[in-house]
């Protein structure tokens, strides 16, 4: 090797080392916080958390995924959420197959207490399950399969080598999101018992507040139950169940998954059939159904809240939260996505 | 030295101790053998590897993918010295098949986001099982760099030349298709398929830049490649960037300062 070129590639390499150890240095170290650091991994378990622990002491909580809008199924970690849930004693995640990046960090974090917050649930089933219906259906639906189970929970299927895929987005469902408060409040006292009756009184505020927004879609179910519908959202599956509505198909839309042309054709077939006319879905994908089915069969593209982030939009408005906190927010978005399919229908 | 408290950064720092001079070494060969398009290939060949052990039920990915490249390395090798179509061509014919076969699988039911994560890796979740798989890539590597890279260099230059020396000119391309297959799948759950060539390529090319022999053009792509990994994996940890995009923009500015500095070696 030439005299230059070994001087040349010390120099290179100096100058990018050297660059690096100066960002190194002038790099802020991350603040550490004192007592229990508790990590969310996205917006409806944070507002949870929130809620639960608000007002104690020594407690923050972090959401793994604050930059990020929507569901997390294609969620990737980088350093900073590697190091928060270094740092994190309690992790709470939604569970149902939501956070598929854990599966390694959460054996590499052995002494973080991690709470799957809808262990127990009955789920749905995903959008990938498709069934014949047998006899007792009304006369021609035989001839075609809905994309999912309406009313039968994952847990009851016995078939061994039938591989189902959960619809994991329980938060949607009131019922399932008490549940997720369940969990949310025995860990916080196990890991702080000494604040017990704060978490306690904290949690029957959320449970008030669920319950009261529980009792205003039963009413509304008396309206609009036996009602069909499409919906593009997983999470819609759950909201719209609790009114009575009838799902007869689901497509779950991401920010990468195009629409096969031949489940298109399906659902058009299947909204004729049913003689839908207005089918859900959240603001992000409002034009590209709109494009797809609004224009085919003249129904209504109907925008709803699946409240995955700080950002989405209410149902029937263009206005964003208006500054709640906690369940006290959710239920705000929960009250006006149920407003929102009211007016649809016209409902008072 | 922060970094080095986490348990997830030493995995990470150790993979990529072991993979960039596996790629420095092996992107040499790459280059010499104008196999660049061949690894992309490979490198989006994974997705079909990956719905494959998919759709027979298989409980982890990586046999399917692993079996599939090495099929996919020997169908391709055997097809370009059989097709009349130019070796681009015939690349391209399978990285498309390839791809597109994957992306149908996966995406069905619109189910492609869980997979998504093979697109850009994740170096950071790397347990160290998988580590000690590396080591033992990087050594048959090394094994064959050493008995090989005399024999796959004359087939490079002249395969009529090489035969008439005595050369496996076949056996040579078969085997170094294999080994490249075997690397890419095992690290491209960590580098991400859309990052893997460039991994690989960028700093051969950067070495070809200043090198006037094999010994150099080897030293310096090898010593690029571990300087882009180190500098890249310490910044994304820093800057809360991911990890492999952050060390293809190292190895591009070690591209950048070499091509500039070209004319400082011409004899």
């Amino acid at each position: 090797m030439g005299k230059r070129k070994a001087v040349f590639m010390s120099c290179l390499l100096a100058i990018a080392f050297g660059i690096t150890a100066i960002l190194v240095a002038l790099a802020e170290k991350g603040e550490k916080s004192e007592g229990i650091l508790c990590v969310t991994s996205f917006y409806p378990v944070q507002l949870l958390a929130e809620s639960v622990s608000e007002g104690a002491e020594g407690v923050t909580v972090r959401n793994l995924t604050e930059n990020h809008s929507g569901c997390i199924h294609d969620y990737t970690l980088t350093t900073r959420d590697m190091r928060l849930l270094s740092e994190a004693e309690l992790f709470f995640i939604n569970g149902g197959e939501m956070e598929l990046f854990l599966e390694k960090a959460a054996k590499e974090y052995k002494k973080m207490e991690i709470v799957d917050t809808s262990e127990g649930y009955a789920f749905l089933e995903g959008v990938g399950h498709n069934h014949d219906h047998g006899a007792g259906e009304p006369e021609g639906e035989e001839l075609h399969d809905h994309g999912l189970h309406d009313e039968t929970d994952v847990a009851s299927c016995t078939d061994p080598t039938h591989h189902h895929e959960v619809n994991a987005h329980i938060w949607m469902d009131i019922d399932g999101y008490l549940m997720q408060l369940s969990k949310v409040e025995e860990a916080f006292i196990k890991a702080d018992p000494a604040q017990e009756a704060l978490y306690r009184k904290n949690a029957r505020a959320c449970r008030a507040e669920l319950t009261k927004l529980k009792e205003a879609f039963r009413e509304a179910k008396e309206e609009l139950s036996g009602i069909e519908t499409v919906v593009f959202h997983e999470g819609f599956v759950y909201l719209l169940n609790m009114l009575g509505m009838e799902t007869v198909h689901c497509i779950s839309m991401d920010s990468d998954t195009q629409i096969a042309a031949g489940e298109a054709a399906e659902v058009i077939e299947e909204c004729k059939f049913h003689g839908i006319t207005k089918v859900f879905a959240e603001a992000d994908f409002e034009e590209t159904v709109e494009d797809i089915f609004g224009k085919e069969l003249s129904c209504e593209v109907v925008v709803l809240d699946p409240i995955t982030g700080a950002g989405s939009t209410q149902a029937g408005t263009e206005e964003t939260s208006t500054g709640g906190k906690g369940v006290a927010l959710y239920c705000e978005r929960m009250r006006a996505n149920l407003e929102g399919i009211r007016q649809t229908y016209g409902m008072r | 030295m922060e970094f080095l408290s986490y348990g997830f950064m030493r995995n990470a720092l150790i993979a990529i101790c072991i993979i960039t001079p596996l790629f420095g070494m092996l992107g040499t060969m790459i280059v010499n053998n104008r196999m660049a398009f061949f690894s992309d290939a490979l490198g989006h060949s994974a997705l079909t590897g990956m719905a494959l052990g998919v759709v027979l039920g298989v409980a982890g990915t990586d046999l399917p993918m692993l079996l599939f490249a090495v099929c996919f390395a020997l169908v391709l090798n055997h097809m370009k010295r059989k097709s009349s179509a130019s070796t681009d061509t015939m690349i391209s014919v399978f990285s498309s098949l390839g791809t597109a076969v994957g992306l149908v699988i996966l995406s069905r039911g619109g189910n492609f986001s869980k997979y998504s994560a093979l697109l850009v890796g994740d170096i950071l979740s790397i347990t160290g099982k998988e580590i000690l798989c590396l080591v033992v890539v990087l050594a048959v590597t090394f094994l064959f760099w050493l008995f090989c890279f005399n024999k796959l260099h004359a087939c490079s230059i002249n395969k009529s030349l090489a035969k008439s020396k005595g050369i496996p000119v076949r056996l040579m391309e078969d085997l170094f298709g294999v080994l490249i297959a075997v690397i890419v799948m095992l690290s491209i759950k960590w580098v991400g398929v859309l990052l893997i060539n460039a991994l690989l390529i960028l700093p051969v090319a950067a070495a070809a830049n200043i090198s006037s022999n094999m010994r150099e053009y080897h030293l310096f792509s090898v010593i690029l490649s571990v300087a882009s990994g180190l500098i890249g994996l310490i910044l994304s940890y820093y800057l809360n960037a991911a990890a492999g995009p952050t060390i293809v923009i190292v190895a591009a500015v070690f591209f950048a300062a070499t091509f500039f500095a070209k004319p400082l070696f011409r004899s």
